[in-house]
């Protein structure tokens, strides 16, 4: 999928109104110049970026006046542009020259106001605090450096004239870019299934936090849903570290038996235990000089906690059976859809692990934080997923299935939706088109940040009230006080409701119809039968129902006030067994 | 001249001018090299920019050749209130206080230092404009030479030295 270059808008009258100057900017800090008034604009060689240049000023009357209103409306022009792209980041001149225009239609005097780019930096941070601003300095203008910090500025970049910086201009530029710009993935790849896709700024957010984490060093830590990206966002980190050279490992901490998950970690010496025929390196040693990442941190068992604070911290580990220190040079990066802070406070997490394994912590958006990626994500997966399949590509998304798409709330993220895609592919391989009825969902449970999840349970159900079971039985509830405090009236308000729903849907379907007539008879008998999955006698249905609704008196009394029609239901039970006294 | 006119002049060449003219040179240090290095062809826009130094230059020098007098704390003896000396008084106050001026600030040694830097800005500009350099980069030494210039007009001082 071929990637568009970063777009920067230059806020700044110099380079705006001056052609000559901007193309000698452009040459300098290789940029293609997209503003669309320069018909003589240079082809640039290996471009790193596209800009658009605003002055923010007016022309009339032989003035040249300046105008934060043209800045705000530039931004908003990318903020997302028409085609969908972003800003990724905006560069501000801070001096703005206005006043008489002499005859060559350039400011006459020196009507410098040194402060308006301050003003346009304030209005901008305030209207759009997602866009990075850099401002463009001179050497002698570290006075307004510190406001311009205060003000939101992010960084500063030296704006022109000879160089004190040690990095070539276009470099430099380049990395201000990747260190603070909003920027899709734009890697290289062979295989592009690791391509993390999206344009949102929840996603382009984490992948500048996973930019500046990727030092090659250091400990990451990634925090998001299960199936939101984690190992494609661990696996960008170390391909942009100085370790893309070196090994990538995957370590899964789930699934297998504590003993097996230490001997994959650390490896054992000959002999180190029965079946130790022959030394064996473990993941950490294999990762060495390179990436290492664990996955499903959350769920080390406490034993194996103990036993990761030494590589983690010292960077040192030995083989089982073994006493030789193995020093390690990684980049390690752990992941979690744990709260961890919340296992480390009831003790399923030790706190002195966690402290070390949160030197930096990068949040991965859900895919309900970024629904404007679901389309580009989808064409994405779709492509892949047809070619891996042999199906038929391209093929087109009807809108109505894309706002399916779209609408679904994910709770197994980009995972959830590459599953459900893939059905639809293997279900029509030959179709040109992926209609509404392709698309079927699985009944996910939802990924509550301290809930488990199997891999490999089944999760998909087949009708609604299993599911709904599965949920209330498998629901974990915060371990927090404050989260759970003054919760129970509501959670029982709730069940009664749901019992009581339950009721009115087996009478609904059990009512005894009458010919010329559309309503139907009342039939407890049969309700409470259906209920139950079996035939009961009259007393016992009544019985059950009066069971049902008596739990608590004055939930009783909402209820019958909320639902006109249990009334009747509860009438009828009472009748046919009257040992309590009707409401 | 006028300290306030040289000052005028020093910030229209040295502060605005020079800049851009940095940021040109330094945008076409390949294309540059190229004219002289394999003799590539000049483009009308670039030679056009690139002649601007020549103009500069004479401004420079003016500013060189001035900032001696334009600097000297003499000149506060024509302006109020020391303006009401008599003129042989000024004459003799006026000499004695440059004296000591340019003893006390070195101000000629700048100005020599200067005029040695910006012959080889000028040499450097030439060997360029002709195509004939035995620089591995004529277009970066060419730069190299106006930053050590243009830092060193920095340093001139911009107010009277009441020394």
């Amino acid at each position: 999928m071929p990637m568009g270059l970063p777009k920067i808008l230059i806020i700044d009258d110099q380079f705006t109104n001056s052609l000559r100057d901007r193309r000698n900017l452009c040459a300098l800090f290789g940029i293609n110049d997209i503003t669309g008034d320069d018909k003589t604009s240079e082809k640039i060689k290996k471009p790193i970026s596209e800009a658009v240049f605003c002055s923010s000023q007016i022309k009339s009357n032989g003035r040249i006046e300046n105008s934060i209103r043209l800045a705000h409306d530039a931004v908003i022009n990318g903020w997302p542009s028409e085609a969908g792209w972003r800003w990724s980041l905006i560069l501000l001149d801070l001096r703005f020259v206005s006043g008489l225009l002499d005859n060559n239609n350039e400011p006459k005097g020196q009507d410098g106001d040194d402060s308006f780019g301050l003003l346009i930096l304030e209005e901008i941070h305030k209207g759009f605090p997602d866009i990075p601003i850099i401002v463009m300095s001179s050497l002698g203008r570290k006075d307004v450096i510190e406001d311009c910090r205060k003000k939101g500025a992010f960084d500063f970049i030296q704006r022109i004239g000879f160089s004190t910086e040690e990095r070539p201009p276009k470099k430099n530029l380049l990395q201000k870019i990747a260190e603070h710009g909003l920027i899709e993935d734009n890697r290289i790849l062979k295989n592009e299934k690791l391509r993390i896709v999206g344009r949102s700024v929840p996603l382009m957010k984490s992948l500048r936090d996973a930019r500046r984490a990727a030092t090659g060093s250091g400990n990451i830590l990634l925090l998001g849903e299960t199936g939101s990206g984690k190992e494609l966002l661990a696996r960008y980190i170390h391909d942009l570290s100085p370790k893309n050279k070196g090994a990538y490992k995957v370590f899964h901490a789930f699934g297998s038996a504590e003993t097996l998950q230490e001997d994959e970690l650390f490896g054992h010496e000959k002999g180190a235990f029965t079946g130790a025929i022959s030394l064996k390196h473990g993941i950490f040693e294999s990762a060495n000089g390179g990436t290492l990442f664990i996955d499903e941190l959350g769920d080390v068992p406490e034993v194996l906690q103990n036993k990761l604070l030494r590589p983690i911290e010292a960077r040192q580990v030995s083989r089982q059976g073994g006493d030789t220190d193995i020093s390690l040079d990684i980049q390690l990066i752990l992941a979690t859809n744990k709260n961890l802070d919340e296992y480390s406070r009831t003790g399923k997490f030790k706190s002195d692990l966690l402290n070390r394994v949160k030197a930096y912590t990068i949040t991965i958006p859900s895919l309900r934080e970024r629904k404007e990626d679901i389309p580009v994500i989808t064409s994405h997966l779709l492509e892949n997923l047809c070619k891996e399949n042999s199906a038929r590509w391209p093929r087109k998304i009807l809108p109505e299935t894309l706002k399916l798409l779209t609408d679904y709330d994910w709770p197994d993220n980009v995972r959830g939706l590459r599953n459900v895609l893939e059905r639809a592919v293997k279900n029509n391989k030959d179709s040109e088109l992926v209609v509404a009825s392709d698309v079927s969902f699985d009944v996910n449970l939802p990924v509550t940040e301290n809930q488990v999840i199997s891999k490999n349970e089944t999760i998909t159900i087949d009708s609604t009230i299993d599911d709904l079971i599965k949920r209330l039985s498998t629901f974990e509830f915060q371990k927090d006080y404050s989260k759970i405090s003054g919760r129970l009236p509501d959670l029982q308000e709730a069940i009664a409701k749901m019992m009581a729903n339950y009721l009115l849907s087996a009478i609904n379907v059990t009512k005894k119809m009458k010919p010329g007539s559309l309503d139907g008879e009342l039939n407890l008998t049969g309700a409470a039968s259906c209920m139950m999955g079996e035939q009961l006698k009259t007393p016992k249905a009544a019985d059950l129902v009066k069971k049902l609704l008596q739990q608590d008196k004055l939930m009783l009394e909402k209820l019958l006030s909320e639902y006109p029609e249990l009334n009747r239901v509860y009438n009828e039970a009472l009748r046919l067994r009257p040992k309590n006294k009707k409401i | 001249m006028k300290n306030s006119d040289w000052n005028s002049l020093r910030g229209k060449i040295h502060h605005d001018w020079m800049q851009r003219y940095f940021m040109f040179l330094n945008s076409r240090i390949e294309t540059l090299d190229d004219i002289v290095k394999r003799k590539a062809k000049w483009q009308a826009d670039i030679k056009e920019q690139f002649l601007e130094w020549k103009e500069k230059n004479i401004e420079f020098k003016t500013l060189i050749d001035e900032c001696e007098m334009v600097l000297s704390p003499s000149q506060l003896l024509y302006e109020p209130p020391l303006n009401t000396m008599s003129e042989e008084n000024k004459l003799w106050l006026g000499d004695v206080i440059h004296a000591l001026y340019l003893e006390r600030t070195g101000i000629r040694k700048t100005v020599n230092s200067l005029e040695a830097i910006l012959i080889e800005v000028n040499t450097a500009f030439n060997s360029i404009l002709k195509g004939v350099s035995d620089k591995p980069s004529p277009s970066k030494y060419f730069i190299n030479k106006l930053t050590e210039f243009s830092i060193n007009i920095s340093k001139l001082p911009h107010s009277i030295q009441v020394v």
